[in-house]
């Protein structure tokens, strides 16, 4: 494997590519007791329409999460319990754009990652098995229906969005996943956990060419596969019909979700590897999440301003997403009247165009940036995850630091520009 | 490398120092013992609120977050533990030591430890009190923590079973604060309680960090030496152990699209004094503990029962409860099935393949969570106050001796106590 030494940061990381493709990175963390792997395939909620070969495939909403659940399945049993037996914590994640199978441990690492190799790749369903999992799942969707911060965030997704995927749940629903047969869950295995597609990253005590023989052992004879191109519907206007939504539930207090879409991007059908695009974003993304930062984060003036006179809560966030093409910016919390706090929100960031940026402050906002980046790796399980994510974009994650020491004043104020161009809509959940 | 040491600072703190290089990140926490009752609990919930708001040098939040962003986002926050009857308040710093180029990690130990004495000894004030419009502000903010419980069904059901099971005991307090006591507490009111704190809790320092522990000893002692300066420390709270006579059921209704069912059961007072925490951990991850647990594999996954059925085993107050989330029409099958599985073990029906998982699942529990400084904290914390005096990683073997015969003892030992379900 090839090493790669980032000076910026003082971190290293390990880099290999099996012959079919797949990317495999080895994060050492040396004192480390346990060893994280994260065994991913770019496959989230999101991605219902898409073709290979020029053939198109239209799926129920819930399929890369229902495959998920399905995956640990195995011919002989089923692997999180063996995982576990072993001394492993696994688990998995759908979310709209990814799939990821994971584990730590602090015994029998290679073993275990042999086994999370094993199952992901080897699909194993039964019509029976897949009949049963509708009701597991059916508990789950039941479960999220009473989540209030799930029931805010997808109405917020469905003003922003039209058409596109991203705005349904990820579990799907009862009647969508009715619809899902072992023919669906074979057919999807086989489009999408691909080494075109997938991307494996190790980290902490753990040895780079041990893991790397680990997946040639495992994978090395899977054929390459590949990125299929995935289909999001038709151009989003980003001009909501609706600006507002408001659900009643058993709530003490109003929870809120706030903001706008911004521009589309163009993530489709990549293969996991760094692009120049890749790049692009990650510049856009770290200047995006500094504007706002620096606009209503815990350290803004506004913030301090607005909780001081308790009209927002220390729960309030300012936060940049990207899902699929889908990049918005999203202002979220409890209490209060959410459209006075939005309505402060674009107050200040004209206020900020007006007046320019405050030179200490966003010195400060770089600092806490800054430290908040380098602090992220002492925690293996979260670099991993966020790597695989950050690859699948095309951007390297350990190149963050370094273009955030590049985001200047101008940046921010362009990507405030484009907030105060964008189209605002709130969504509310009550009590009542 | 990982160098463990406890230092007594004066009559009533110990600075427990854990040096290690392999993390960025360092962690300071100043924790205070108190006795969980009705009366100071709700101050104990409100008062790191008002504390986090303003010092004396740094009177507002802008002046606090001028101070945390220069040193890289320090962070200065609240951490509130119990172990069994007795609660733990404290303030922890988590701060950048390693891994900026040019930058002294010592500089920035050294200003976040004074942030955090600052925010907890030297308080913005007015009339004998704490600054007002905090209080204010901050009891509402506290209230809503109280009634925004209920928004997460999956934890109001736990807390709220556990209190029905305790009530009337200390453990049986909400920690989130009582509604009228909140309402009614004033700026003097709450200074009283925090010079009290501060002039008798038994304290408890921890740091994770490159530091030599002498280093920080003389650091801590000085940023701290009006806490440290105090008489002999006020007594803590025994467990309260209870009997159960009769099986209590309890039902609530609330607009739920899943049900919940939460059983307890309370362990008996000798096994609870002469069991190691790691036995019952053991039994736990057996019971429904991990997802090789009986509840795991047969409630969830064989019988497909509950979207989730798992347990949790308190060895400090002795109680054992287990959550999960049902359809209402098979409440009552859940409930018999969660029983036979804790019969099956009290039957000795523990394979040595189920046995041996559990072991693992908890030696990896254990050990996975001393690879973050603040996981780190929390686990030397939690084994000094189980009365442990050797170092972390040494205590991972406990696990692997815990005996079938011992998870057995520990399962007969368990009487059921409270049925509680949440229902739409």
């Amino acid at each position: 494997m090839e090493k790669i030494y980032y000076s910026e940061i003082g971190e290293s990381i390990y880099f290999g590519r099996l012959k079919n493709g797949l990317p495999v990175f080895v994060y050492p963390k040396p004192g480390f007791l346990k060893a994280y792997a994260c065994f991913a395939t770019k496959y989230g909620g999101a991605d219902r329409r898409f073709s290979v070969g020029g053939a198109l495939t239209d799926t129920p909403e819930g399929v890369a999460h229902f495959l998920e659940h399905k995956m640990f399945d195995t011919e002989d049993g089923h692997a999180l319990e063996e995982l576990s037996a072993s001394g492993a914590s696994p688990n998995a994640f759908t979310s709209s754009d990814m799939t990821a199978y994971h584990f730590e441990c602090a015994e029998n690492f290679i073993e275990n990652l042999e086994r999370l190799l094993s199952f992901v790749s080897v699909p194993y369903f039964t019509p029976e098995s897949v009949e049963k999992e509708k009701g597991i799942i059916g508990q789950e969707i039941a479960m999220t229906q009473d989540e209030p911060e799930y029931a805010v965030y997808y109405s917020f997704m469905k003003l922003l969005y039209r058409t596109h995927p991203a705005r349904e749940s990820v579990v799907g629903t009862e009647e969508s996943i009715a619809q899902i047969t072992p023919e669906t869950l074979y057919a999807c295995h086989g489009i999408f956990y691909t080494p075109a597609n997938m991307a494996l990253v190790c980290a902490g005590a753990c040895d780079p060419e041990a893991v790397f023989a680990a997946a040639e052992r495992l994978l090395g004879a899977l054929p390459a596969g590949e990125s299929p191109v995935r289909d999001y519907g038709d151009t989003e206007p980003l001009a909501p019909e609706r600006l507002e939504t408001r659900i009643k539930m058993a709530v003490s207090e109003p929870m809120y979700v706030f903001g706008c879409a911004l521009p589309m991007g163009t993530d489709c059908g990549a293969r996991p590897e760094f692009t120049p695009a890749g790049s692009a974003y990650l510049k856009y993304r770290t200047a995006a999440q500094m504007a706002l930062s620096y606009l209503a984060g815990s350290s803004s003036p506004l913030f301090h301003r607005l909780y001081a006179e308790g009209k927002i809560k220390m729960n309030f966030t300012a936060e940049f997403e990207a899902v699929t093409t889908c990049r918005y910016a999203a202002f979220s919390g409890t209490s209060g009247d959410a459209a006075e706090v939005m309505a402060a929100v674009r107050e200040e960031t004209a206020r900020v165009l007006r007046e320019g940026i405050d030179a200490e402050l966003f010195s400060r906002i770089k600092k806490k940036t800054l430290g908040a980046a380098v602090r992220a790796f002492d925690s293996p399980e979260n670099t991993a995850v966020e790597y695989c994510s950050a690859l699948f974009k095309g951007y390297d994650l350990f190149t963050a630091a370094e273009v955030q020491s590049s985001v200047c004043a101008g940046d921010i104020t362009a990507f405030l520009e484009e907030l105060s161009r964008g189209k605002w809509v709130v969504s509310v959940v009550e009590g009542g | 490398m990982l160098e463990q040491s406890r230092i007594k600072l004066g009559s009533r703190a110990n600075l427990h120092v854990c040096r290690t290089d392999k993390f960025k990140s360092g962690f300071l926490s100043v924790n205070l013992l108190l006795p969980t009752e009705k009366k100071t609990a709700s101050h104990a919930a409100l008062l790191p609120r008002v504390l986090l708001r303003g010092t004396e040098a740094h009177p507002d939040l802008a002046a606090i977050s001028e101070v945390s962003d220069s040193l890289y986002g320090a962070k200065i926050s609240s951490v509130r533990r119990r172990f069994g009857e007795t609660a733990s308040l404290g303030l922890a710093a988590q701060f950048l030591e390693r891994g900026i180029p040019g930058q002294d990690g010592g500089e920035i130990f050294a200003g976040a430890a004074a942030l955090l004495a600052e925010v907890l000894l030297r308080p913005r004030t007015e009339n004998g009190g704490f600054f007002d419009a905090y209080v204010k502000s901050e009891s509402k903010n506290q209230l809503d923590a109280v009634r925004a419980e209920i928004n997460n069904k999956t934890g109001y059901a736990l807390r709220a079973a556990i209190r029905k099971m305790c009530e009337g005991e200390p453990f049986g307090e909400n920690t989130l604060g009582d509604e009228e006591i909140l309402a009614a507490i004033t700026p003097c009111g709450l200074l009283d309680f925090h010079a009290a704190l501060l002039s008798r809790a038994p304290i408890e320092i921890f740091y994770i960090g490159a530091q030599e522990a002498q280093t920080v000893a003389e650091l801590v002692s000085r940023e701290l030496s009006a806490l440290l300066r105090g008489g002999a420390a006020s007594p803590l709270p025994e467990t309260v152990f209870r009997q159960p006579e009769t099986v209590r059921r309890f039902t609530e209704k609330m607009d739920v699209t899943q049900g919940k069912l939460t059983l307890g059961w309370r362990f008996g007072q000798s096994t609870v004094k002469n069991e190691d925490a790691a036995a019952f951990a053991v039994f736990n991850a057996v019971f429904g503990g991990s997802l090789t647990s009986k509840l795991f594999v047969n409630v969830r996954e064989r019988l497909s029962l509950c979207y989730y059925a798992q347990s949790i085993a308190d060895s400090k107050k002795g109680i054992l409860c287990a959550a999960s989330g049902v359809e209402f029409a098979k409440l009552r099958e859940a409930e018999d099935e969660i029983l036979r599985q804790l019969e099956a073990i009290k039957d000795g029906d523990v394979t040595e393949e189920e046995l041996s998982a559990a072991i693992r699942s908890e030696k990896t529990d254990f050990l996975t969570g001393l690879d973050s400084a603040q996981g780190l904290e929390d686990t030397l914390y939690s084994l000094y106050m189980n009365g442990y005096s050797g170092t972390a990683p040494e205590y991972a073997e406990r696990f692997s001796r815990v005996t079938r015969q011992r998870v057995t003892e520990i399962a007969r030992d368990t009487i059921l106590d409270t049925v509680f379900t949440l229902e739409g």
